[in-house]
């Protein structure tokens, strides 16, 4: 099938808002009504636990300028009570920015302070200072599988090791758009422009907030800054409250600094995982604890952390036990990928602390170990779509020249007095799932060419533009021939679900290819009464915007004339297909409910300077299944910017607190670094796209945007490689390097 | 006209010599009332015209950004700003003049206000974008008289006079200029936040060194932040963007 | 930022009497000053903001009887594209091109690179978070708390670490800090808490010298970007040599420092000396002598000796 597709998979399809993006007119949610609105800015907590006491506002008022003030009595979801610096306390709308944020400065807030703990084994500590989420300390369990008998699989060890690894590094969510939001209310009915990954679930979230129906809300969003996972509802709620008092438009811009003071952190974590293995490789049993650092979000997604282990990896004996902290600092909560980039980096020192012991090769005892695709989920006993996680790893080590140069721990050293180091990492990452819940409307013109109805956020990597591609292939229409239209506009779109867990591509898609399936037939039953003589449908097919028949396909009529003569074709849908395989897939038949899973792999080379404690990236290679690539470019864009992502989780990515009084020391993008163009080794990043098909995506399509940033766990074992000595507590910077070496 | 030629090359000119050479151009589209900028505060007005429907079409006027009185001319307009709102006549504190992609700007800025914040709030465009407000990612870039800055860290008030690109002014003749389409190719973006500044330093570049090495593009763009992670397109658009 | 009001000066003189009333903070390519108005990080915020940009004859590089004469206003691009200042004074040319970026580099003047606040991360903290030594208040909260890129050489009670470029190889070079009131050398200009500026005092010029011929010159510089980032160690040295050894040599750290650092022991070390790597090891080490770590920074003694070492050995 693959070489019948004409619209999937083929380069050069531009992206939908590709002309808005260079003129600099797709709107994120402050580009719209200039002149015209008021301005927000919020006051944050400067203790890291406190109680409100009063608010003076009087001061602020008073400024030439500001129109209103709120605090936690005017906006739903604020409490009295604090729990971290820059817990939201007030916030002022004005008529500019500069006066908005002048008038934070006016507002009088007493405070009685609380005890407070920032670092997080500090406040796992018995007597420990309650963070204040929980009544009876700071700790609670997350997950707890168990599976087979670790016991007797220790038991029946040949090798065992124990390896300690983290805390890992938070990282803020922090990307350059994000944290905007535009309201007014117009009668009773809210509106709200909103820089979203979920447009339908923020309408949802601001119904809720405000006791609304919700046919008396409307969100609108079209350009939606980075989406990486940090949440904004509460945040959001500001403008709103603000908008409701002052009777005006509200803006709400966040800055950089507000995002790092009130958005999403994505959590530290560290681990005690040991390992149980015959002599041969053989893994017999797996003891592994973590703990997920979630700030003052008491259930941030770590629960996952096991995944990486618990999923690719073949243990008939296993303990997975997540344990949550929570400290008086910035809620966690997710940021790409989630669990997998720390989970995986936890993993892989345990994995290679086992090999080492074994004298087995690190990439040989993770492939004895890995799943086949003929093996099923070990714990819910149900199927993969597919399963290339060993072609993946290949792939990597070879594209690395690992066979020819791998060699023993601190054992190469370069003509120019580096180390030299490699690793080969991989596993089954958990996003890019498919799943059904979507909704999707699409439209044809009388002139043949079709709107999507996307209720649903355009992330970065043009998701709404592989929707157009869905829809054209299905359909049998050119690709310019489909447009995105407007979107993410709640009132008038069908809840296309959340861009989240790299399932927008493949979920919405599916949605969308039954929608275009239902307008297909419609077509094709009409089409077929348009031919001389008549057809039946089954006998027809289209491409390139023509319908033609299958037995003779120069006798063809298009679309443009169907349409014409049958205006109005309409194809919807609430959900996807049910979660079963739509081919055979190894020893799996159709029909076999089945979960999907991307397989990930990396392979690495560096060169250590242990004079400088500078690391640089030789080669590093990405391979990533995540099936049928849909958008060519958007794809391979992902791909790229996943490198980007794991080198800077590597090499830069540290959000830091002061320890004693929980502020946050780097709440900037001069301290909290992004690469820049220098920074960036362009000739030794290669990503990857392997196109194995799965077997429940539309098309073979899972996600991208995860699953090719999961792996900078990469870099810490061919650090390890390189000069014998782990680190631990990435990002490994050069003042680790050098304490490891014991030069610090 | 050799003035207003002028007015473009050299720059830097002092508001006194801009009022008597060139001719006063209206910011933003032709609005129905003045009603509308009010709405945002006082001292703050920009010059507009007002185009009021009346029985057999339409009639345009020129308001003062100061007394709103309205003139049937600019030059009328002209005369009234000197004579009325002219150095020690008061009142220009604030006034500044600003030529943004060729158009001209009279705006009465509060010295706080950001060049940046003035461009989109005040000129009515918000293509420059301004993420960290602090310049330390550069999407804020403009071109100010023939340098790339960060229009975040520029007080408009210390603007006046300026000559000003922003990506607003990029098409040529309505259309795309060789370096957007350049940018469309090659995917030179992903979520757009960043996408206008480096389309700036891009126009700064390629203006000086139409075939610059993939390093030297490198190096110009290396006051810019690409969070989303599309760092190698963005610097292939550019090195494909002269032609 | 607060609500101040604005004044274009006329003249050098305006400025200093407006700065010297009080209340008044001098603006100069401004990308310094916003970012501690933005932040509000000093305990009080200026009523006038005057803008020195309108003053004539501050925008100037020019060589006068060998003497190098750069404008206070001069923009770090103008220096880092002057063929006068890449000829004989290279190590600053060097040192101005690798200011942040692009663009602060073309709104950025050498008197504010040199007279710029601090980039203490506690000094930084926005509504004056932490009161700290430098500002007037009792204790450098960055020696009980992270300290990871704070001064290993010169702190005194404040251990904040230094961030100018162009400082550093302006003190290697010996250069002179002209203001309205005096001529001072560069090596005196600075103090552990700032630098000793009046109050109605500004730079109005930098002199320096010209280097004897054959000088070599070099400026290394680490950071964890390549662009963007304060330097977090870096190093000039200006050496004139005598035949294959050199003769007499200058060596200024700076980044993790509190002040512009002359390592005269290093100096010492080097003088009379080929150039080479055993002889750059024994100089580089005496260079990082006296280094007093913090809990957390010490590697930076360990990457100042590296930098050093490279930058001597690249000399040859």
């Amino acid at each position: 099938m693959a070489d019948e597709l004409t619209v999937i998979g083929k380069p050069g399809n531009i992206d939908q808002q590709a002309v808005e993006c260079v003129t600099g007119t797709i709107e994120f949610p402050n580009d719209l009504f200039m002149g015209q609105k008021l301005h927000a800015k919020i006051l944050g907590c400067p203790h890291a636990h406190a109680k409100v006491v009063s608010i003076d506002a009087s001061k602020a008022l008073e400024l030439d300028g500001v129109e209103a003030v709120v605090t936690h009595e005017d906006v739903p979801g604020w409490s009295e009570v604090k729990f971290h610096v820059g817990d939201a306390v007030a916030a002022v709308a004005a008529k500019d920015e500069n006066t908005a944020a002048h008038a934070l400065t006016l507002i009088k807030v007493t405070y009685e302070t609380r005890a407070h703990v920032v670092d997080p084994d500090e406040a796992m500590e018995p007597g420990a200072p309650l963070v204040g989420l929980f009544p009876d300390g700071n700790t609670t369990l997350r997950t707890d599988i168990v599976r087979g008998d670790v016991e007797a699989g220790f038991a029946q060890a040949d090798v065992t090791i124990e390896d300690e690894s983290g805390w890992t590094n938070r990282w803020q969510n922090a990307p350059m758009g994000g944290g905007n939001t535009t309201a007014w209310w117009q009668d009773d009915i809210l509106h709200a422009w909103v820089d979203t990954q979920n447009p339908h679930g923020e309408h949802s979230g601001f119904a809720g907030f405000f006791a609304l129906p919700h046919n008396k809300v409307r969100v609108f969003t079209h350009a939606a800054g980075g989406g990486f996972g940090g949440g904004r509802a509460a945040v959001q709620a500001v403008a709103a409250a603000l908008a409701k008092k002052t009777g005006k438009i509200v803006s709400l811009h966040t800055d950089k600094r507000d995002n790092f003071f009130r958005g999403v952190t994505h959590f530290a974590c560290k681990s005690k995982i040991k390992l149980g293995a015959k002599s041969d490789g053989t893994l017999t049993a797996i003891d592994a604890q973590f703990w997920g650092d979630g700030g003052t979000n008491p259930s941030p997604p770590y629960n996952a952390l096991p995944d990486c282990l618990q999923i690719g990896f073949r243990c008939p004996n296993a303990n997975f036990k997540v344990t949550g902290v929570i400290t008086n600092a910035p809620p966690s909560g997710y940021y790409r990928c989630v669990q997998h980039p720390p989970g995986a980096f936890l993993m892989n020192t345990a994995l290679d602390a086992m090999a080492e012991k074994l004298g087995m090769d690190p990439l040989d005892f993770r492939l004895k170990n890995i799943l086949t695709i003929a093996e099923p989920d070990q714990d819910s006993g149900v199927a993969f779509s597919f399963n290339t996680l060993r072609e993946c790893l290949l792939d990597s080590a070879a594209a690395i020249g690992y066979a020819s140069n791998k060699h023993a721990p601190g054992a190469r050293t370069l003509d120019d007095g580096r180390k030299h180091g490699m690793a080969v990492t991989g596993h089954l990452d958990g996003h890019g799932g498919y799943g059904s819940g979507r909704g999707a409307i699409i439209t044809l013109r009388p002139d043949g060419t079709c709107f999507i109805n996307a209720g649903i956020a355009r992330s970065s990597c043009g998701t709404n533009t592989a929707h157009c591609h869905f829809v054209a292939e299905t359909l049998g229409l050119k690709y310019d021939d489909v447009k995105t239209g407007d979107w993410g506009a709640t009132a008038v779109t069908a809840d296309g679900g959340m861009q989240a867990g790299s399932t927008n591509t493949n979920q919405a898609g599916a949605a969308f290819t039954i929608a275009a399936r239902d307008a297909r037939e419609q077509l094709f039953k009409a089409a077929a009464k348009m031919f001389d003589p008549q057809v039946n449908p089954e006998d027809l097919d289209a491409r390139d915007s023509k319908i033609f028949l299958k037995s003779n396909p120069s006798k063809s009529i298009t679309h443009k004339e169907v349409c014409a003569r049958n205006q109005r074709i309409i194809g919807r849908a609430s959900a996807g297909w049910n979660p079963v395989l739509q081919f055979d897939v190894g020893p799996w038949k159709a029909g076999t409910p089945a979960n999907q899973r991307v397989p990930c792999a990396a392979g690495a080379e560096v060169a250590v300077d242990t004079e400088s404690g500078e690391v640089e990236v030789l080669k590093w290679t990405a391979v990533t299944d995540i099936g049928r690539v849909i958008y060519y470019d958007g794809a391979h864009a992902q791909a790229w910017a996943g490198l980007y992502h794991m080198f800077w989780q590597a090499f830069f990515a540290e959000h830091i607190y002061d320890r004693e009084t929980g502020i946050s020391l780097n709440p900037n993008f001069l301290n909290h670094r992004w690469p820049a163009s220098l920074d960036i080794p362009y000739d030794a990043l290669q990503e990857v796209l392997r196109e194995g098909v799965s077997g429940l995506g539309p098309y073979g399509a899972t996600g991208a945007g995860e699953p090719v940033a999961s792996q900078y766990s990469v870099i810490a074992c061919a650090i390890y490689n390189a000069i014998g000595v782990w680190i631990k507590e990435p990002p490994f910077t050069p003042w680790k390097i050098l304490k490891a070496l014991g030069k610090a | 006209m050799p003035e207003e030629e002028k007015v473009i090359q050299d720059g830097q000119i002092s508001r006194r010599q801009f009022i008597k050479n060139a001719g006063i151009v209206v910011g933003g589209t032709a609005v129905g009332s003045t009603i509308l900028l009010s709405g945002c505060g006082n001292g703050e007005t920009v010059t507009k015209t007002i185009t009021t429907t009346v029985a057999g079409g339409t009639v345009t006027k020129y308001a003062c950004p100061y007394d709103s009185q309205e003139f049937d001319t600019l030059a009328a307009l002209k005369t009234h700003l000197e004579s009325q709102h002219g150095e020690g006549g008061g009142g220009l504190e604030g006034l500044i003049t600003l030529n943004v992609n060729g158009t001209n700007y009279i705006l009465k800025v509060e010295p706080q206000w950001t060049l940046a914040y003035t461009l989109r709030e005040k000129c009515l465009l918000p293509g420059t974008k301004v993420p960290c407000w602090r310049g330390e990612c550069g999407a804020c870039t403009v071109i100010m008289n023939g340098r790339t800055v960060y229009s975040c860290l520029v007080l408009a008030i210390e603007a006046d006079g300026a000559v000003i690109r922003t990506v607003e002014g990029l098409k040529v003749n309505g259309e795309l200029s060789a370096l957007q389409r350049s940018f469309i190719k090659n995917r030179g973006f992903q979520c757009g936040m960043c996408t206008p500044g480096f389309l700036m330093t891009g126009v700064a570049l390629l203006e000086k060194n139409p075939n610059p090495l993939l390093e030297e593009v490198a190096e110009a763009v290396s006051g810019h932040i690409c969070a989303c992670g599309n760092m190698n397109r963005n610097i292939q658009s550019i090195y494909e963007g002269g032609s | 930022m607060n609500i101040f009001k604005h004044v274009n000066a006329a003249t050098v003189a305006e400025a200093a009497s407006l700065k010297g009333a009080g209340k008044a903070t001098l603006m100069a390519g401004g990308t310094d000053l916003l970012t501690t108005l933005i932040d509000y990080i000093n305990p009080t915020q200026p009523e006038t903001v005057v803008n020195l940009k309108n003053i004539p004859n501050l925008d100037y590089i020019k060589e006068e009887s060998g003497v190098l004469k750069i404008g206070a206003l001069t923009r770090l691009t103008d220096i880092n594209e002057s063929s006068v200042v890449k000829g004989k004074w290279s190590c600053l040319a060097e040192a101005a091109g690798r200011v942040a970026t692009p663009q602060i580099r073309n709104m950025g003047t050498i008197a504010g690179n040199l007279c710029q606040e601090s980039r203490c991360w506690y000094y930084r903290a926005a509504n004056n978070y932490f009161h700290c030594l430098r500002k007037g208040g009792v204790i450098c909260q960055a020696v009980p708390g992270n300290n990871t890129y704070h001064a290993i050489l010169g702190g005194q009670g404040c251990f904040s670490p230094f961030p100018s470029d162009t400082a550093i190889p302006l003190t290697a070079l010996g250069a002179t800090i002209v203001t309205n009131k005096k001529s001072i050398p560069i090596a005196d200009f600075y103090t552990a808490l700032g630098n000793n500026l009046g109050a109605d005092e500004l730079v109005t010029e930098i002199q320096v010298p010209a280097p004897a011929s054959g000088t070599k010159q070099i400026y290394s510089r680490y950071a964890l970007r390549k662009s963007f980032d304060f330097p977090v160690s870096c190093v000039a040295i200006v050496a004139t040599m005598s035949g294959s050894n050199v003769n007499d040599c200058k060596i200024v750290l700076g980044g993790c420092v509190t002040r512009p650092w002359r390592v005269t022991g290093a100096e010492n070390a080097l003088k009379g000396k080929a150039i080479n790597e055993t002889n750059a090891e024994a100089v580089a080490t005496e260079a990082v002598k006296g280094a007093v770590p913090l809990p957390y920074n010490k590697w930076l003694i360990q990457l100042t000796k590296t930098l050093v070492k490279r930058a001597i050995v690249s000399l040859a």
